[in-house]
């Protein structure tokens, strides 16, 4: 859907408190639940990411919170500079930020653009939230609750979405809060990480993008993301480990990696039914929201049912 | 897995030429846009007819086969034979069986469970065309 830029312009003028042009608008990548927007105005350039109906279940308000907060405390995020939470202006929820030039990780991936990303997201992990205060909708009242809490709440997305259970994800959430590894302290995770939501320019992270996925949780989750799912078309796992394990000292067991494929993919599953959802209700009809909601949702499902049939774990619960 | 409906499937294909036509797509969005198209409409021409029910009476079958395992004892037969009561058994059942290796719960998962991953596996052979639009390529065989 384009943006109606004379809508945008007089948002904008209203927010700077003063006439802006709106100059050349473009599609900056793909992604299915959020559709992002370069826009260059007389005031400046910047990123309006627009909300796609619902896709996956996040939520754009806690996306804007969260952002905001991580700006403020130094971790490399866009600024948001406003948000329109309730569709009046543009028809669908936005919010715009700072532009940040660079490349997608994901295009430039080499050695030092891997350690940079690496170092990147430790350093989220390292970061005391409730010291930078921030504000995420679902608090566990405990470490050792942040993983059932998560997966109970990608369960409750897919339920939400279908007219029937799908036994194999019922059994492969009962299966992940068995076998749920502990926790002894809460993290930001930013729970879609990889190149494709960074940022670099020679080999250095400017920005880390894509927040909707962000929650507090096990950082192993960010890990497990970056090397089976994001990372997978730019580094063999192997590479990833290493690096993920020189650079921010994170050395898991076969077996905790394997929990966390399984979670990714539990999650990746369940989000993905939200697309089916949506494009027969006519929410949002782009033939993308189909194949997201069939034919990605079974191959996170396959592979799942792989990993939970798969001979217990020596280490886990 | 409940699959789009053809009310669903010519919505998106109305919506999204509209958009190309009116320029609300264009350039590269159009080609991609249009290239989904065809993989949706080649997934579309091709797909039997739903297999919904078929599924859920092997699944009923599959249980009563295991009439005499006190997991599935425990919940089946059930009410009805729907697939709405049918997909609610299986789950419970097999959450059920999550952690325990136990002769009942052995059995229920080599019954049960490769059943379903053989339903899973049908699906994904039915909807692979969908993969090449969500990757935007042509469907295989579109010239």
């Amino acid at each position: 859907m384009a943006l109606d830029e004379a809508r945008l312009a007089a948002f904008l003028s209203d927010a700077l408190g003063g006439p802006v042009v709106v100059g050349e608008v473009s599609r900056i990548g793909v992604g299915s639940s959020r559709a992002m927007h370069r826009v260059d105005t007389d005031a400046g350039a910047f990123v309006v990411r627009v909300e796609q109906g619902g896709v996956f279940g996040t939520s754009g308000a806690e996306e804007v919170r969260v952002m905001q907060g991580l700006h403020a405390a130094g971790v490399p995020v866009a600024r948001v500079r406003w948000a329109e939470p309730t569709g009046a202006v543009l028809g669908r929820p936005f919010f715009v930020m700072d532009l940040i030039e660079g490349d997608p990780a994901d295009a430039a991936m080499d050695p030092a653009t891997a350690e940079d990303l690496v170092r990147a997201l430790a350093a989220l992990h390292a970061l005391d939230w409730r010291a930078a205060a921030l504000a995420f909708d679902v608090v566990p009242g405990a470490p050792g609750e942040a993983t059932q809490a998560q997966v109970e709440r990608w369960a409750a997305v897919y339920r939400a979405a279908v007219a029937a259970p799908v036994p194999l994800l019922e059994e492969a959430r009962a299966w992940l809060h068995h076998h749920a590894p502990p926790l002894d302290r809460l993290a930001v995770v930013h729970g879609d990480a990889g190149p494709g939501n960074a940022i670099t320019d020679g080999g250095r992270v400017l920005a880390l993008t894509d927040w909707e996925f962000a929650h507090l949780g096990d950082p192993a989750e960010d890990w497990s993301f970056c090397l089976s799912m994001r990372g997978v078309r730019t580094m063999a796992p192997e590479a990833w480990r290493a690096v993920v394990a020189r650079v921010a000292g994170v050395d898991m067991s076969p077996a905790r990696w394997a929990y966390w494929e399984a979670f990714n993919l539990f999650k990746g599953a369940c989000a993905n039914l939200t697309c089916l959802d949506l494009f027969e209700r006519g929410v949002n009809p782009a033939p993308d929201m189909a194949a997201i909601g069939t034919s990605l949702h079974l191959v996170f499902l396959r592979r799942l049912a792989d990993l939970v049939a798969a001979p217990l774990p020596e280490d886990l619960p | 897995m409940s699959r789009p409906s053809d009310a669903a499937l010519w919505h998106s294909v109305a919506s999204t030429l509209r958009e190309v036509a009116e320029g609300s797509l264009a350039g590269v969005e159009a080609r991609v846009a249009v290239v989904r198209l065809a993989g949706l409409a080649a997934y579309a021409s091709a797909r039997g007819a739903d297999p919904a029910e078929a599924r859920a009476a092997a699944l009923a079958t599959t249980l009563d086969t295991l009439a005499q395992n006190p997991v599935v004892a425990a919940r089946w037969p059930a009410a009805d034979r729907s697939a709405e009561t049918v997909a609610d058994v299986c789950a419970e059942v097999l959450v059920a069986c999550v952690g325990r290796d136990d002769d009942a719960a052995v059995e229920v998962r080599a019954v049960l469970r490769p059943v379903l991953v053989g339903q899973v596996d049908d699906d994904l052979a039915e909807h692979a065309v969908l993969l090449d639009v969500y990757r935007g390529r042509l469907p295989r065989g579109a010239r």
